[in-house]
């Protein structure tokens, strides 16, 4: 008797999880179909905290995704600076303290310690469930809290779009030791087809929040 | 009759002796026992590095066949198990543990080693700058890839150490592990403790990689395939290639022959009498050369082969030519001017003075000398005179003589056609690449470029060689040499270098370094105001402050102390210390104006060695060595002929056929192969050697009717066919040297007797 009862909530956490990971791919098949109807653009802002620094840092800029696989962020203050990977091929560009530009083209696996984290949301854009697994364990997070409020006003009014009962969080935890040791998690949140903030959960509490508002 | 019993014992306690020298000899396939020595002691450093240093222990293995997680899977399983392996000193396949073990040895030694770390970088402005440079990266989206040592390193002096190391592409990372470009194939590198030259522990070493993949390819279930590189594996590869197709080629033109000759005379003694001449001539030069030179090279072996050709000839001579008194006593005389005019062109081999073609001189002298006597002495008791019935099958040959005069135009013309030819593609008449007389197979070394390429390791065509009086004294040289290939890197005229003093810096630069960091009260009171403005914490950067403070306390760097990395492994190779000095070598990579790099090196001390010019130009001065050494044989020919014969149309027309047929056959080498190498030029010595016999048969006197007029033409084109084939099996050689010997010996074999016929004959 005991035994079926076991084996009977066994079998229904194993459909629960079973259906966490098609509701993960369903959600992110919807995402990905919202991203080929066109280029998307949206303007972010970015939050650090980390126990190298005595406050937490912000950046803002834009982003730019176009289907199927090119990522864009551009920083446009404090320094500009721009991020772009399509492909395999990321390019970083910079400019450095005496005000030259610098330019570095890289295979995005010769940086493991940066291009798993830049997939996280270039994958889920695309809806790319293959790519996103690579790297990352995915589940759709049932009882999922809204984030805290942040300082920043833009981020906050961001946030506010997350208060909404259907807004959705899925977690991502990468598979390699190595990656883990810098970063425990990525949580995406969002509401709809939008991603409204990423987060990623570092070592030694640190963290980094990309708060994402879709250009209208 | 000579000898008799008698003979054939001390033939028999001859074969004995060689035997047992020849089994006792090791075969090496070195490719520098065949090059001339090194001209300059830069260049003898450098040769001897690559015949026992570090570069030559290296094997590339790379694994494909499979998708790329199986792959890195096999490449992790091999690299573990070769790692355990006490035949490997170090074993990489591009793993997080291998780079971390690297990064771990530099992060240690990172402040006597960053070019950077100056009484300035220490001060307050100087940590001022270094911290707006952190905070700015913090805040950027490289943030990932600066936090995890930003605590320890703070002036990030372990990104300028990669940057003055990082002119090497690095190779691409796929689940962990090195693959290519493609990210089909997946790469590993593996040292072993033997140096390359020693192929008996290379060999163990090959097998141990073979079987270790084996087994991990039986563990994870695939066909994935393997595929092993460098100079160990290589030497191993080809003495393998060499032997097989010595032994299979060897075997298939003595079973070719003897089915030839049985077929043509119907007679078992025969093949029984010309083993006698051929076995023990071949196996008596092989002696010949183990007791002199200690080991025989895998290329003279091939040439070995090439004996059975020349030495089945007398055997067939004495047993075809001899019919009477007066037709003996001409036998005997052909024969014995035929070895010593062989015996000339072999001779010219030795007179080059290189050992390679000394030990194949050797060879052939001692074989065919041998072979002769073995004909005189031996052969008469063991074969009788074939009976009259022997020739009514072979009447058709007593045409041939008379058909050859009717070609003298034909021959002419087509010698008159050769020259003009061979004049024509005079300017590029010669190939003196490396790669053309290597013994290796062509795809072998393309394996290896590709691998080399996608690891990203220097090309070794250009070398920087500083020497020393001691080994501080030269890394201070090739110290002082930086600045000058930074600029050239600036200017474009190289993509980069790797100059040992970047991991070893010299005494005085490592003490002016040490110097420059400040003790920590010092330290402590310029940081705290360095950050006084900045977003940083300064409590978060303690490990900063315990290490330099451990950089003040550092030993000195030694080669030693990237010892078990990649980085000493890279090392190893590009320092060598003798009991009477040292030399370091600075690695270039994408050299695209060899001019400029001459001129920044003019004057300094340095001496930039050019591998493949130098090693082209000492082959080219190699083979006109070789090529007056012929003439010279040449010349001995038309001597030793004059005074045998004293008779100057009789030489003058054997020597003109000899020369038309050498004519003829270089001509139709250059038509084929497109130009001619060094073994080309040994090889048409050996057509000489073989063509003079020819000639002589159908050049002196015979007598015009009866059984003669049958047994001597029959028997030179008995002896040619069973030339032509022993030669035309080793042109089937996959290995370069036994195709090309094989190749133009059975052009020669042709050529010689159609000039033979067409030209020496008396009219």
């Amino acid at each position: 008797m005991k035994r079926t009862l076991c084996s009977l909530l066994a079998s229904v956490a194993i459909a629960t999880a079973h259906a966490a990971e098609r509701d993960a791919q369903a959600l992110l098949a919807a995402i990905g179909e919202a991203s080929r109807a066109g280029e998307r653009q949206a303007s972010f802002v970015e939050i650090k905290t980390s126990a190298l620094l005595t406050t937490p840092v912000e950046s803002s800029g834009t982003l730019r995704f176009r289907a199927p696989d090119l990522l864009e962020k551009a920083t446009a203050a404090p320094r500009r600076e721009r991020v772009t990977i399509e492909g395999e091929r990321l390019t970083i560009e910079g400019i450095d303290g005496s005000g030259e530009i610098r330019r570095r083209t890289l295979r995005a696996s010769e940086v493991p310690q940066l291009a798993p984290l830049i997939e996280s949301l270039r994958a889920t854009l695309a809806g790319d469930v293959a790519a996103l697994q690579r790297h990352y364990e995915i589940a759709l997070v049932a009882d999922r809290k809204p984030p805290d409020l942040p300082a920043n006003d833009a981020a906050r009014r961001i946030a506010r779009t997350l208060a909404d009962p259907a807004a959705w969080l899925l977690r991502l935890t990468p598979h390699d030791v190595a990656l883990r040791a810098s970063v425990k998690q990525v949580l995406l949140h969002g509401a709809g087809r939008d991603i409204a903030l990423v987060e990623f959960i570092e070592a030694a509490g640190d963290r980094t929040q990309l708060w994402i508002a879709p250009a209208r | 009759m000579k000898g008799g019993p008698r003979a054939a014992w001390l033939w028999l306690a001859l074969a004995a002796a060689s035997a047992w020298i020849v089994t006792r000899a090791t075969i090496v396939t070195d490719i520098t026992a065949f090059l001339p020595g090194p001209a300059t002691p830069a260049q003898a450093h450098l040769a001897q590095q690559l015949r026992d240093g570090a570069a030559s222990r290296v094997a590339l293995i790379g694994i494909d066949g499979a998708g790329s997680e199986t792959l890195a899977r096999l490449s992790h399983a091999l690299a573990a198990r070769l790692a355990g392996d006490p035949r490997f000193a170090w074993v990489a396949n591009g793993s997080a543990a291998d780079l971390a073990a690297e990064r771990e040895r530099l992060l240690a030694l990172r402040y006597l080693l960053s070019p950077r770390v100056d009484a300035e970088r220490f001060s307050e402005a100087g940590l001022r700058a270094a911290a707006a440079e952190l905070e700015a990266l913090l805040r950027s989206s490289a943030a990932p890839l600066v936090k995890p040592l930003a605590a320890r390193d703070f002036t990030g002096e372990l990104l300028a150490i990669a940057g003055e190391l990082g002119s090497r592409r690095s190779p691409a990372t796929l689940h962990d592990a090195w693959f290519d470009s493609t990210g089909r194939t997946a790469i590993l590198l593996a040292t072993t403790r033997a140096p390359g030259f020693d192929v008996d522990a290379q060999a163990g070493a090959r097998a141990a990689i073979e079987a270790a993949f084996a087994a991990a390819a039986q563990d994870h279930g695939t066909g994935a395939e393997l595929t092993v590189t460098g100079p160990g594996m290589f030497a191993v590869q080809s003495r393998a290639a060499i032997q097989r197709d010595a032994e299979r080629l060897a075997l298939a033109a003595a079973l070719l022959v003897a089915a030839l000759l049985y077929f043509a005379l119907r007679s078992g003694r025969l093949l029984l009498g010309a083993a006698a001449p051929v076995g023990l001539g071949v196996l008596a030069g092989l002696a010949a050369v183990a007791a002199t030179f200690g080991t025989i090279h895998g290329i003279t072996l091939g040439f070995g082969i090439t004996l059975i050709g020349e030495a089945v000839d007398y055997a067939i001579y004495v047993q075809v030519q001899r019919r009477g008194t007066d037709a003996d006593r001409r036998l005997w005389r052909a024969l014995w001017l035929a070895t010593l005019t062989s015996g000339a062109s072999f001779f010219a081999m030795m007179l080059s003075g290189f050992q390679g073609l000394v030990q194949l001189g050797l060879l052939s002298i001692v074989g065919i000398a041998v072979a002769a006597a073995v004909a005189r002495t031996l052969l008469p008791d063991l074969l009788p005179p074939l009976g009259a019935g022997a020739f009514t099958r072979l009447r058709w040959v007593e045409r041939v003589p008379a058909f050859g005069l009717r070609l003298r135009g034909v021959a002419w013309l087509l010698t008159a056609l050769a020259l003009a030819f061979l004049a024509h593609r005079a300017p590029a008449l010669w190939n003196d690449e490396l790669a053309a007389i290597s013994p290796l197979a062509r795809e072998a070394g393309e394996a290896d470029a590709r691998l080399r390429d996608a690891l990203g390791m220097p090309d070794l065509r250009y070398v920087i060689a500083v020497e020393g009086a001691t080994l501080d004294d030269a890394l201070a040289r090739a110290e002082s040499l930086q600045p000058r290939l930074t600029e050239l890197v600036a200017r474009h005229a190289i993509a980069g270098f790797a100059s040992p003093a970047q991991l070893v810096p010299s005494r005085a630069r490592q003490a002016q370094r040490r110097a420059a960091l400040p003790d920590e009260a010092a330290l402590r009171a310029d940081f705290a105001r360095a950050l006084q403005d900045t977003a940083l914490r300064a409590a978060a950067f303690e490990p900063f402050i315990a290490d330099v403070q451990a950089g003040r306390r550092l030993p000195w760097i030694t080669p030693q102390a990237y010892r078990g990395t990649g980085l000493g492994e890279r090392l190893a190779g590009q320092i060598r210390e003798t009991a009477d000095g040292a030399a370091v070598f600075v690695t270039l990579a994408g050299v695209t104006d060899a001019r400029a790099l001459h001129g920044a090196l003019h004057d300094s001390g340095a001496v930039l060695l050019d591998l493949k010019g130098d090693i082209e130009a000492l082959i080219a001065q190699y083979r006109g060595r070789a090529a007056a050494a012929a003439l010279a044989g040449g010349a001995l020919i038309v001597a030793l002929l004059l005074v045998q014969l004293r008779d100057v149309r009789t030489m003058a027309r054997i020597v003109l056929a000899l020369a038309a047929a050498v004519a003829i056959t270089a001509a139709a080498l250059v038509a084929i192969e497109g130009q001619l190498t060094l073994f080309h030029l040994v090889a048409l010595l050996l057509v000489a050697g073989i063509g003079s016999n020819y000639a002589l048969f159908f050049g002196l006197p015979r007598a015009s009717g009866g059984e003669e007029a049958v047994a001597v033409p029959a028997s030179v084109l008995l002896c040619m066919a069973s030339t032509l084939l022993a030669f035309a099996l080793l042109a089937t050689s996959s290995t370069p040297v036994l195709h090309m010997i094989g190749l133009a010996g059975a052009l020669g074999a042709v050529s010689s007797l159609f000039t033979a016929i067409a030209l020496a004959q008396p009219r």
